[in-house]
């Protein structure tokens, strides 16, 4: 166990600390305010970055985060989340000889900012929210900072969606969406948890008494591989493991559970939710090995999640895949298949199995993280158009094929959580759109 | 918070709990389950609902998950209850149906008697467990159904043996359409290993649901070769379409 190993054991607090004056003054120094900033292109926000770079390196924070909340609501989340290299900082100037820490800056700005108070001139129509992850958040502030009467639905005990069921505490810590619900609150959010829609109430019942529907209930379904073995014990979804630990808490009362004491974990999957995974089960105290059947730099999941699990001491068995896992009644190993790169006839890269390159991985627990597909309860007793995998289509100002009733964020195929937030914020423009146009007519009519 | 109206033991590690759910009462159908958690930082476990009042929901905690009822009395909190679980069972248009449980199954067939009735297709009931001690609701099922068959494995109540063995001379002296199963998981399995062949079987199965949405996947099953979530395309499949030695590998006998 190396020295990082041994010192994140245990520790489900966020370890990286935030920028301090001096640092932040010193990063935000280098920026170059670029004619054309990359930064703003790659940002799927379009956050004015090199304008808020330029206030804290002025000192005044608080102007910062006016300008990052014109285009963003959740930057304690995105500062931590976004896959940084591929978005803002990976277009970056290339005179300089690394990238600003963008993201560190945002951070910075959002702890050190002294937040506004707003004061909603009330509207009198309802709007209902269907989701608490970033999508359904960012709408219901935005509805609610527009005047709106919002009511955010979620189905389970704790709201945030995917922001506390699947991201860790020691990424994003949950206190920041506790403190981001209290603030939604105060604009006269109000909540409901454990509000299955689709069984609880109906869509048609809740459309009868709410001017505009917005669903954002994610993509929450977990897939699989279909192979032989994986209905074996101990073998459970990246959905489970972190349901269980973030929102159960389950670890903290029944530690000897086998799910949160094993040996060896073997995480199967790419994305961020199996880094989260073996990084958690690093910090349960098991050696965690992640088999991924693509190659190192195909990992979905973002450069900071990856390299912060390489330093944990995560496991990476790449160009690997499953092949069926053994054992009685629980998972004892799983047979994997050792692949190749090639390109196919269109020049993309795909693996291939190569032949008799098969070996076994003892493990006690292994966590599929196979992707997720949009779940069908809400729309499917309404008439609303979606595909086999659940997810809803709508038009270009994010409206289904139901009138009044919108709908973003990963349900709609958004796949990281500032694209869900970017749907949210722009969901609130079109039904703010809608409802006052319906007002016009109405007073047409009347005149 | 649901605030417990009454709780009584009605068998050996059951628990009947009435519980103040005026949302869930006004929606919850046949086949339908809720998930509870007494307190925070507790796993939520799904349930069984048998009486649905105005105000209220009667729900059965059986088991080893009984234990966490012990302590409960009128007036005490649960921290959470969370349903309807799964879709509501639909009536099939049938000459006659025969409704199958052990003691986890009582409740889910009790309402699913009730509504065949409403529906005047006659009932024949079925039960079985090992002994007396573990049976509840005969006189409830007794009303609602046609005909009821009770059986014991220690002949403690109704005929000795177990159900697979009486539906052997209850098939061949009654020609039913359709069988519901619902019960532990290796109850479902040899009901349904019974069944093949001899008439159409459903199951209403409660594969662990932890979450209301079949977001941990802990709903799984397989049914004719493709995963399905019992909390949203379930609980009732075809019971001869569902694969039993996987869902009992999985889940265990019972559902303790």
């Amino acid at each position: 166990m190396n020295n990082l190993e041994s010192k994140r054991k245990g520790i489900f607090e966020e370890a990286e600390r935030s920028l301090s004056r001096e640092e932040a003054a010193k990063e935000a120094s280098r920026c170059l305010k670029c004619q054309n900033p990359g930064c703003v292109a790659g940002c799927p926000a379009s956050i004015d970055i090199p304008n808020f770079i330029n206030c804290i390196s002025c000192g005044n924070e608080s102007s910062a985060l006016k300008i990052i909340n014109k285009s963003s609501n959740l930057p304690f989340a995105c500062s931590r989340l976004c896959p940084r290299e591929r978005m803002c900082e990976g277009k970056c100037s290339e005179v300089l000889e690394k990238p600003i820490g963008i993201a560190g800056l945002e951070r910075y700005a959002y702890e050190n900012a002294q937040p506004e108070k707003i004061h909603p001139k009330k509207k009198p129509k309802k709007v209902a929210v269907i989701g608490s992850g970033p999508a359904g958040l960012s709408c219901a502030e935005d509805l609610a900072v527009m005047g709106y009467d919002v009511t955010l639905f979620e189905a389970l005990h704790s709201a945030g969606g995917i922001l506390r069921c699947c991201i860790p505490n020691f990424r994003l810590p949950h206190r920041l969406v506790d403190d981001y619900l209290i603030y939604l609150a105060s604009l006269g959010v109000k909540l409901i948890n454990n509000a299955v829609i689709g069984r609880l109430i109906t869509l048609p019942e809740l459309k009868k008494k709410y001017s505009a529907v917005f669903i954002a209930t994610g993509s929450t379904l977990p897939t699989y591989m279909n192979i032989e073995g994986e209905h074996l014990q101990n073998i459970i979804t990246a959905n489970e493991f972190l349901y269980r630990i973030n929102v159960i808490e389950q670890h903290l009362f029944d530690s000897k559970n086998e799910l949160f004491s094993p040996k060896r974990v073997v995480v199967v999957g790419g994305n961020d939710s199996a880094i989260d995974a073996a990084r958690m089960a690093v910090r349960l105290g098991s050696s965690a090995t992640i088999i991924f059947q693509k190659s190192f730099n195909e990992l979905e999941a973002s450069y900071d999640n990856v390299s912060r699990a390489r330093e944990e001491g995560v496991k990476f068995l790449m160009l690997s895949l499953p092949k069926r896992y053994t054992g009685a009644s629980k998972m004892e190993c799983v047979e994997v298949i050792q692949m190749k790169s090639e390109e196919d006839e269109l020049g993309n890269s795909v693996s291939v199995e190569i032949a008799d390159s098969e070996f076994m991985e003892q493990a006690e627990l292994a966590i599929l993280s196979l992707g997720t597909t949009a779940s069908p309860i809400v729309v499917s007793q309404a008439n609303i158009n979606h595909n086999l995998r659940g997810n809803i289509f709508v038009d270009e100002n994010l409206m289904t094929s139901a009138e009044g009733i919108f709908s973003g964020g990963a349900v709609t195929g958004a796949s990281t959580v500032v694209e869900s937030m970017c749907l949210g914020k722009k969901a609130a423009i079109s039904i703010d759109r809608y409802l006052s146009e319906q007002k016009k007519e109405v007073e047409l009519k009347n005149d | 918070m649901s605030r417990v109206l009454k709780k009584q033991k009605i068998a050996e590690n059951t628990f009947l709990i009435d519980v103040e759910a005026p949302e869930i009462a006004k929606k919850i159908g046949p086949g339908q389950f809720v998930i509870i958690r007494t307190k925070p930082r507790t796993e939520g476990i799904c349930v069984p609902v048998g009486m649905v009042k105005r105000n209220s929901i009667t729900i059965v905690v059986k088991g080893e998950k009984s234990k966490m009822m012990l302590n409960y009395k009128k007036n005490d909190h649960l921290n959470d209850v969370v349903g309807p679980i799964g879709n509501r069972a639909n009536v099939e248009e049938v000459e006659n149906v025969c409704l199958i449980a052990d003691s986890y199954g009582i409740p889910v067939i009790y309402n699913l008697a009730k509504m065949y009735k409403e529906n005047k297709i006659p009932i024949a009931i079925v039960i079985g467990e090992k002994s007396k001690r573990f049976l509840y609701w005969e006189d409830k099922l007794k009303d609602l159904a046609d005909k009821i068959y009770v059986f014991t494995e220690d002949g403690s109540r109704g005929e000795k043996g177990t159900v697979p063995f009486h539906l052997r001379n209850l098939f061949y002296e009654h020609i039913f359409e359709l069988a519901i199963v619902s019960g532990s998981p290796a109850f479902m399995h040899e009901v349904s290993n019974f069944t093949r062949q001899r008439v159409k079987t459903k199951a209403i199965v409660n594969p662990l649901m932890i979450d209301p949405i079949g977001l941990s996947g802990t709903c799984r099953i397989r049914v004719d070769e493709k995963i399905k979530f019992a909390a949203i395309e379930g609980p009732e499949f075809n019971a001869h379409s569902i694969d039993f030695e996987e869902f009992v590998a999985r889940v265990g006998k019972g559902y303790e």
